[in-house]
């Protein structure tokens, strides 16, 4: 590997950044925040771009956001808002899904109603922290299960039921919405 | 009869293509047999093609960069001179030659081909320059390439799987000008090239394999063979080299 760090940044991070910038924007929910924190993690991310050997790079430096932004928002006072209830994984998703079906709504309609982009967009960024990062990395940024696992920390049947979940709000609140 | 927690979590797990084989066959029949499945189903699958649509700016503002260069005391990254692209390229061969020997497309030029293709991704990628030629019309990307090159490269709408074409533009591998449509999923733009082989092949297998994020598929078909890369999850660049390659 070059040992030059400025040339193994240009190659592992400068390629991500756009990436780095829309997650950052997605848990800050601010442009200018996302962007300090970004250029936080690109320091931290400089720092130790020595000791990176994987070969993610993109996850890797998401990693890197993900916990500066954390940081930042605890700093800022701005994550005791997220209710531990909102985060309780064992919420049983049947009873959910039981009143999904007792509506007779069509599938077609949900979707033409999810053509309205800034009413998805509004919804994503209410969703609680915890499940808005894993929907965010899995539907937005396209990273699988075992990477968001990574990412987060959280156990891989954690993200799974947080992403179910996160989707369920979604279509749920959609629906209210419309009716 | 209710879906239970795991039948809920195994559907989006197979809608996001992570179950294995067994699993998602099994998944799939349960779907067709079970009208609420089949219902929940469609939901998720709608809200994901929405998330897939949203607009994301890609934006990286100049202000933002030039504040960040001066922070991490680094030069001038986004106009690299010469010999920083080359030793970016120099580590890119480091990094790729051990995996991609066995890749059928290099049959011509085993290990330049593939690092330069990688190459004009990433440059790509870097600047703004994207494409050549910028249209999501096959009909306006497909002459473009007349009189610019010799062979006429097969050009796919994919827009209905979820793939935008971006545009076009020309690599150049090993002297020969290369065409490599330009597509996007989400934000994860997609270099797909063509290249011509020496003797004709069987229609081929998909193969992929990874570097430092980068995802690249590969496969042949008759005299022709693609390279995809991007850093769009494997799954997904599969499914595209699929609906590229099934197209015809």
């Amino acid at each position: 590997m070059n040992p030059d760090p400025t040339a193994r940044f240009n190659t592992l991070v400068a390629p991500h950044l756009a990436d780095a910038l829309a997650f950052a924007r997605w848990i800050t929910r601010d442009r200018a925040d996302a962007e300090d924190v970004v250029q936080e993690a690109c320091v931290r991310a400089f720092r130790s771009i020595d000791r990176f050997s994987g070969s993610n790079a993109k996850a890797w430096l998401l990693t890197i956001v993900r916990n500066t932004a954390f940081t930042w928002l605890s700093d800022k006072r701005r994550l005791s808002l997220v209710s531990l209830d909102d985060l309780s994984d064992q919420e049983r998703l049947e009873v959910e899904q039981g009143e999904a079906c007792e509506r007779d709504i069509s599938p077609e309609a949900t979707i033409i109603a999810l053509g309205d982009a800034a009413l998805l967009e509004k919804l994503v960024s209410e969703l609680p922290i915890g499940f808005r990062e894993v929907l965010v990395l899995r539907d937005i940024q396209g990273l699988e299960y075992r990477e968001i696992s990574g990412v987060t920390g959280l156990p891989l049947g954690t993200v799974m039921s947080r992403l179910a979940r996160a989707r369920q709000k979604l279509i749920t609140q959609i629906r209210q919405e419309r009716s | 009869m209710p879906l239970t927690h795991d039948d809920v979590l195994l559907l989006h797990a197979y809608l996001d293509g992570e179950l294995d084989l067994a699993t998602s066959l099994n998944m799939e029949r349960r779907i067709r047999e079970d009208p609420v499945l089949q219902r929940v189903a469609s939901e998720v699958k709608g809200l994901k093609l929405a998330l897939s649509r949203m607009h994301t700016d890609r934006e990286v503002a100049d202000a933002f960069l030039s504040r960040l260069e001066r922070k991490l005391g680094i030069g001038r990254r986004w106009s690299p001179p010469q010999w920083m692209l080359l030793a970016a390229s120099l580590m890119i061969v480091a990094g790729i030659s051990g995996s991609l020997t066995s890749i059928a497309v290099l049959q011509r030029e085993p290990l330049s081909s593939s690092t330069q293709l990688l190459d004009g991704h990433l440059r790509s990628l870097m600047s703004s320059h994207q494409t050549d030629v910028s249209s999501s019309d096959h009909h306006t990307v497909k002459p473009w390439f007349n009189g610019r090159i010799t062979q006429a490269p097969r050009v796919v709408d994919l827009t209905d799987q979820g793939f935008e074409m971006l545009g076009a533009r020309i690599d150049v591998i090993a002297g020969t000008p290369v065409p490599t449509l330009v597509y996007r999923r989400r934000q994860h733009v997609i270099s797909l090239s063509e290249m011509l082989l020496d003797k004709a092949t069987e229609k081929g297998e998909i193969q992929q394999t990874s570097e430092h994020g980068y995802n690249i598929v590969t496969w042949t078909e008759g005299q022709r063979s693609f390279v995809a890369i991007s850093d769009l999850n494997s799954t997904e660049l599969v499914s595209f080299a699929q609906s590229f390659r099934d197209s015809s």
